[in-house]
């Protein structure tokens, strides 16, 4: 066992793997250099320049690349430095690697994993706060995982570059050297598509993903203190989604608040509503609530507004009072 | 076309009467405008527009009562603009936060909300959710029977999982107040032969509508008639020393408090410590047992022009002399313009009436629903007694009369407490 943050469980995730498997090669801006946020700090020295690759600035071209490796029999991990310069790549995204196994009739994958610091809360404002997790799930064909925990996120960084199928793997900033664990030393991997029961309680049930798993998780400990024991369901992956597990959180306490940090309208709560009132209706004691940051353009530079503006632990116990008490 | 409907005022309420409307047809109508009176057997209340627009059609008339959930009125549809979108816009992007609390925050900037109803948020559209009805039809219960605590009262799954555990603890919490309340579920008194069938000379006479509290009173003295084995005692004070201590303080306590001192705050403060020294006439009968409350919460009962009133001094045993005056001065003051909330109307564990007030000098009042006991302070009268040295003198003295529930109190206990609420009034302290 040894303490790991979480960007180390996400370093330590790539060079195993890269130990493991000769055809894998990371690449990214300035990644020979340790990356923007050192997740691939000291790759370089270690498997040379001909496995860690820098790239010019243009999204576009490394996603495109990348499909252009993996279909080659190459396992290409590519770095995108923020989720807010992802939108370049979305066309290669989409429109190709999404839909390689499909178009060819079940021929071929496109086994790569594209890596993407996403989310808010560092003061980053316009250009390095977004959350872009409902467009990619959106999209049929693309796996998303947002693993939550420093376990989790190399359990399923490894899980994701052993998958046969593009996997969009969404971390978060603020969690990078915020969150620390316990990792074993030896290799595992956390499947891709299992939901995971972070805690269990009677009284409401709190769905999320991502860093705000952490954050629901916290407020959930704090408000047992006050009588309110709720469940607390971690998705990890959006796609492919954990239905079975979204439907039985909330028919356990008829009562389920959803939170993510992406904003509200259109987002992936919407999604989780809908499979909850489809398949619970039967069950529910309380509207489905979402708690999520508004519909604003950007994340404001002041740091007041950004903090108003983002769902935290305190906001989210006050919604986890509302339910409780509905 | 959009139409204002009979709203859901408070818990147990199932229908209101149209009292007064306030805007005519065809008049301009502001978001959260009050647009009509409505009084339901708990209060009057103005109904603020959930919309902006023109009234177009007044729908019910004034008099007339209707259940919750009927329209009352037509808005103008191109005019209109439902609350919910109007909202939206006077506050985008914040109140999409979805929290109750950043939602409304910021709708107080925008509609001039007056954060009755948050937009989309909680608002009861029907009594009972899914899970609710599913568990009632399952295990064959009455949900009117079930207390609720969610928000407004509403039963929750977690309320009707405990009664199917123990009924009897969490039926509908017993009415506080003495005959009014209760009212946390009206109950329409069924007819009983003598009132279904039709009386000698039925054709004779007016029939007056019963009005809401009126039919709410009703109610609940029959329930309390019929299901309350009540007993009655009656005990005498001197109360001389007290009527010359008033006579000396009211003055200086008036200026100071900016109340009047009357003689019901010194009966309140001593039923509370009464209570205090014999909690068994402070409690609730159920089937499981006694409940015995920690804090005594007095109902006052009150006499209104549209009948009686009862709200209720909280923790009346924390209360100063003056604090209890204040305290009644203001709910008597909110009893009369009928602007008492529920809130201020349940909860009583125990009940004081001034008989005396109306030359009563002995009288047998009914126990209200879940509670034990109710006293009545008679009239105070000047009498010649027989004093120390056998020497007549003019003494003031009172009856006190309590009525109590049997089930739960036996006459030594209430003889005992009813020698202690003397004790306390023959002795007052200086205010």
């Amino acid at each position: 066992m040894a303490l790991k943050t979480y960007i180390e469980a996400i370093r330590d995730a790539l060079i195993e793997e890269m130990d493991r498997a000769p055809n894998m090669l990371v690449l990214g801006e300035d990644i020979q250099e340790g990356g923007v946020f050192r997740a691939t700090d000291g790759m370089l020295e270690r498997f040379g320049p001909q496995r860690v690759l820098d790239t010019p600035l243009a999204e576009s071209s490394i996603v495109g690349v990348s499909i252009g490796m993996a279909t080659n029999g190459c396992l290409p991990v590519a770095e995108l430095q923020f989720a807010d310069f992802a939108y370049p790549a979305f066309n290669q995204l989409i429109s190709e690697a999404a839909r390689w196994r499909y178009r060819s009739y079940n021929g071929w994958g496109c086994p790569m994993v594209v890596r993407i610091p996403y989310g808010a809360g560092i003061r980053g404002a316009m250009y390095h706060s977004q959350s872009i997790e409902a467009m990619l799930a959106h999209v049929p064909g693309l796996k998303v995982v947002m693993p939550s925990t420093p376990y989790d996120a190399k359990g399923m960084l490894k899980a994701a570059i052993r998958d046969p199928d593009p996997v969009i793997y969404l971390e978060h900033k603020r969690a990078y050297r915020m969150l620390k664990e316990e990792l074993p030393d030896g290799d595992y991997t956390v499947p891709i598509g299992p939901a995971r029961l972070r805690r269990e309680g009677d009284d409401i049930t709190v769905i999320s993903y991502g860093l705000m798993a952490h954050e629901c998780l916290q407020a959930a400990e704090e408000l047992a203190a006050e009588g309110i024991d709720a469940t607390v369901l971690d998705l990890r992956t959006l796609a492919p989604l954990d239905r079975d597990a979204i439907v039985a959180a909330a028919r356990r306490t008829g009562k389920a608040l959803i939170v993510h940090e992406d904003n509200l309208t259109g987002g992936f709560g919407g999604e989780i509503a809908a499979i909850i009132a489809e398949h619970a209706f039967d069950d529910l004691d309380a509207p489905v609530r979402r708690l999520a940051t508004p519909d604003v353009p950007a994340m404001p530079f002041n740091g007041a507004l950004e903090d108003f503006l983002l769902p935290s632990r305190e906001k989210i116990a006050d919604a986890m009072r509302d339910l409780a008490a509905y | 076309m959009p139409a204002l409907t009979m709203p859901n005022i408070g818990e147990g309420v199932t229908e209101g009467t149209v009292t007064k409307w306030l805007k005519a047809e065809g008049d301009s109508v502001a978001l959260d405008e009050p647009v009509v009176e409505v009084e339901t057997d708990k209060a009057i209340v103005e109904i603020p527009s959930p919309f902006a627009g023109v009234l177009t059609r007044i729908i019910v008339p004034e008099g007339t009562a209707v259940p919750i959930g009927e329209p009352l009125a037509e808005f103008d549809g191109s005019g209109a603009t439902p609350r919910e979108a109007a909202t939206a816009a006077a506050t985008a992007p914040a109140a999409q936060a979805s929290t109750s609390r950043a939602a409304s925050d910021a709708r107080g900037t925008g509609a001039g909300g007056n954060g009755h109803t948050p937009a989309g948020e909680f608002r009861r559209t029907r009594g009972y959710s899914p899970v609710v009805l599913k568990l009632a039809a399952e295990h064959n219960i009455d949900l009117a029977l079930v207390q609720g605590t969610g928000i407004e009262g509403r039963v929750t799954k977690q309320d009707v999982l405990r009664y199917i555990d123990n009924p009897s603890m969490y039926t509908v919490p017993p009415p506080s107040t003495a005959g009014v309340v209760g009212a946390e579920r009206p109950q329409r008194a069924a007819p009983t032969a003598a009132t279904a069938a039709p009386a000698p000379g039925a054709a004779d006479g007016d029939v007056v509508p019963l009005s809401a509290t009126r039919r709410t009173i009703a109610a609940h003295m029959l329930r309390s008639h019929q299901s309350i084995p009540v007993a009655w005692m009656m005990v005498e004070a001197d109360v001389t020393a007290l009527v010359q201590m008033r006579e000396r303080a009211k003055q200086a306590f008036e200026q100071r408090e900016g109340v009047r001192l009357t003689f019901l705050p010194f009966f309140i403060e001593a039923l509370a410590a009464a209570l205090r020294e014999h909690p068994l006439l402070n409690a609730t009968y159920e089937d499981a047992g006694l409940r015995m409350h920690d804090q005594a919460h007095i109902g006052v009962a009150v006499a209104t022009d549209s009948g009686l009133l009862v709200p209720v001094l909280r923790n009346a045993g924390d209360l100063s002399l003056a604090g209890i005056a204040r305290e009644v001065a203001r709910l008597a003051g909110k009893a009369q313009a009928r602007k008492l909330t529920i809130e201020e109307m349940r909860g009583a564990t125990c009940t004081i009436d001034n008989t005396g007030a109306f030359g009563s000098v002995i009288s047998k009042p009914i126990v209200p629903v879940g509670q034990v006991a109710i006293v009545t302070t008679e009239l105070i009268r000047r009498e010649l007694r027989p004093g120390g040295d056998d020497a007549f003198g003019v003494r003031s003295v009172i009856n006190l009369c309590i009525s109590f529930d049997h089930r739960a109190v036996d006459g030594a206990d209430a003889g005992r407490f009813m020698q202690a609420l003397r004790q306390r009034v023959e002795s007052p302290r200086e205010p």
